[in-house]
């Protein structure tokens, strides 16, 4: 696979440390699935070159224009660039889509339950998108911990599909949230927490989870010793 | 293609060369395509097979009292990171395929894990002490995350290569593709001529 170009046509700050990356490429690929990736390249002047993977957020249905929803990592390589010098009109090196596992393609009645740490909700909201543009009736339940209220990604749009749509359905937990205006579950989802919701969802649902490495560990190994079966199980670590 | 105002970041002491399109980090990230499975030691099996033969079977204690080296390596992942100088502990894969009584001077090896990964390997890649089952990482016995208790180490290849929970052996005749290689990645994957995807 060649690299394509991506030319920068908006970027949205979506909370304090996420910005939503929108690129339109020069060549459109044939197809892409919900949860697929691209790989950035960038090349500094002395020849450099860094490479990282960012999931497409946005609905698969689109190919010319294609999102990343990027956190800047502290010092990071690639993301403080992304964050702190990327303009739109910049053109940036990029090769995808890749990733033929953390996919979702579209059957109808799919039980799945997603969860996402922070920013792991992008290649979900592929997902979550192309559910609702396609009015597919599967049932959807995402768990979603993000640190305070301002770090709830998407808060707004997921809101809507839960209104939208009665198979999409949604929990939230914020981690470090101080204010009593935050009426939702607060820390870490408890096994209590993770076991209710794998109750009301058929046993053969397919769990998905993304987001940092630890957030990863912790939830694939409860929902496993809640009895859930490891072929069941697909992870992705944003590291 | 210039990305102006982009500079190297994460200079780490960088005395090596990396192969294309690689970044040196200072720690063993942990990237799985499921969860860590959980292993009980006292049922830890590793069985080696000569095509659909199963030749030996060795329980922990066995596979600890086959001969033990030491593996000097750098390591390469396909997503991007690179890590050097690091320390496995465990048995070379050619002391276990011989006393297993397997003729292996060519073919593939088909390495099946606990939790269902799997992947291949030439056998002309794992002789003369280029493959591993390595339980110890920086002389510490190996953290599940990181594939213990026992993983494999080809660290010539990417590292989706190096097997997390190895399970068992089969030696076969005719290469077939793995987990990773069946869902896009190359089927020999070596990084200095960055074979990461099917049609590199
Ligand atoms: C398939 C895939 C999809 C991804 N999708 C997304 C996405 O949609 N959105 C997104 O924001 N990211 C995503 N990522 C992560 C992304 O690829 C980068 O890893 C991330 O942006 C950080 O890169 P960086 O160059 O900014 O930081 P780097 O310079 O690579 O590293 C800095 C970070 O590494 C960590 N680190 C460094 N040293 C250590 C150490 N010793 N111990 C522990 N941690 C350490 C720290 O967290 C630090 O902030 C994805 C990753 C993968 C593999």
């Amino acid at each position: 696979m060649n690299w394509n170009i991506g030319n920068i046509e908006s970027i949205f700050s979506i909370s304090p440390r996420v910005k939503v990356f929108k690129l339109k490429l020069k060549n459109n690929p044939k197809k892409i699935i919900a949860g697929q990736y691209f790989d950035i390249r960038l090349t500094a002047e002395n020849g450099f070159q860094a490479q990282r993977s960012y999931s497409i957020s946005s609905s698969p249905k689109n190919l010319k224009f294609i999102e990343f929803t990027i956190s800047k990592s502290p010092n990071g390589e690639v993301s403080e660039y992304l964050h702190n010098n990327l303009q739109i009109g910049d053109k940036i090196e990029v090769k995808g889509p890749l990733g033929n596992y953390f996919n979702w393609i579209p059957t109808n009645n799919d039980q799945i339950i997603f969860f996402a740490g922070g920013t792991g909700i992008s290649p979900f909201m592929s997902m979550i998108r192309h559910k609702i543009e396609t009015q597919n009736n599967s049932k959807f339940k995402l768990m979603f911990s993000s640190r305070t209220i301002k770090d709830i990604l998407f808060f707004d749009e997921l809101n809507k599909y839960t209104i939208l749509d009665p198979s999409f359905d949604m929990k939230i937990t914020l981690t470090r949230e101080k204010s009593s205006l935050w009426k939702g579950l607060t820390g870490r989802f408890s096994i209590n927490e993770i076991e209710k919701s794998l109750h009301n969802i058929d046993k053969n649902s397919v769990n998905y989870i993304c987001g940092p490495t630890n957030f990863v560990e912790k939830i694939s190994s409860i929902i496993l010793d809640l009895g859930v079966n490891y072929d069941l199980i697909k992870t992705e670590r944003f590291g | 293609m210039i990305n102006k105002g982009f500079n190297q970041k994460n200079n780490l002491s960088n005395k090596k060369k990396l192969p294309p399109g690689q970044y040196l980090v200072d720690y063993l990230p942990i990237l799985t395509a499921g969860p860590t499975p959980k292993i009980d030691l006292k049922l830890w099996n590793l069985e080696i097979y000569d095509n659909q033969d199963l030749m030996k079977s060795f329980t922990w204690e066995k596979f600890l009292k086959l001969p033990q080296s030491e593996f000097f390596t750098d390591i390469h992942c396909v997503t991007k990171w690179s890590l050097f100088d690091t320390v496995w502990k465990g048995v070379y894969l050619e002391d276990i395929l011989e006393k297993s009584s397997i003729n292996f001077s060519s073919g593939y090896i088909y390495v099946s894990c606990y939790g269902g990964y799997t992947t291949n390997i030439p056998i002309k890649d794992i002789n003369n002490k280029k493959g591993m089952i390595a339980h110890s990482y920086n002389s510490k016995p190996l953290e599940p995350p990181h594939g213990g208790p026992a993983r494999l180490i080809v660290p010539h290849l990417y590292f989706w290569k190096s097997a997390k929970w190895i399970k068992s052996i089969h030696v076969i005749d005719k290469d077939k593709p793995g987990f990773w290689e069946s869902y896009g990645y190359h089927m020999y994957g070596d990084p200095w001529k960055e074979q990461r995807y099917y049609s590199d």
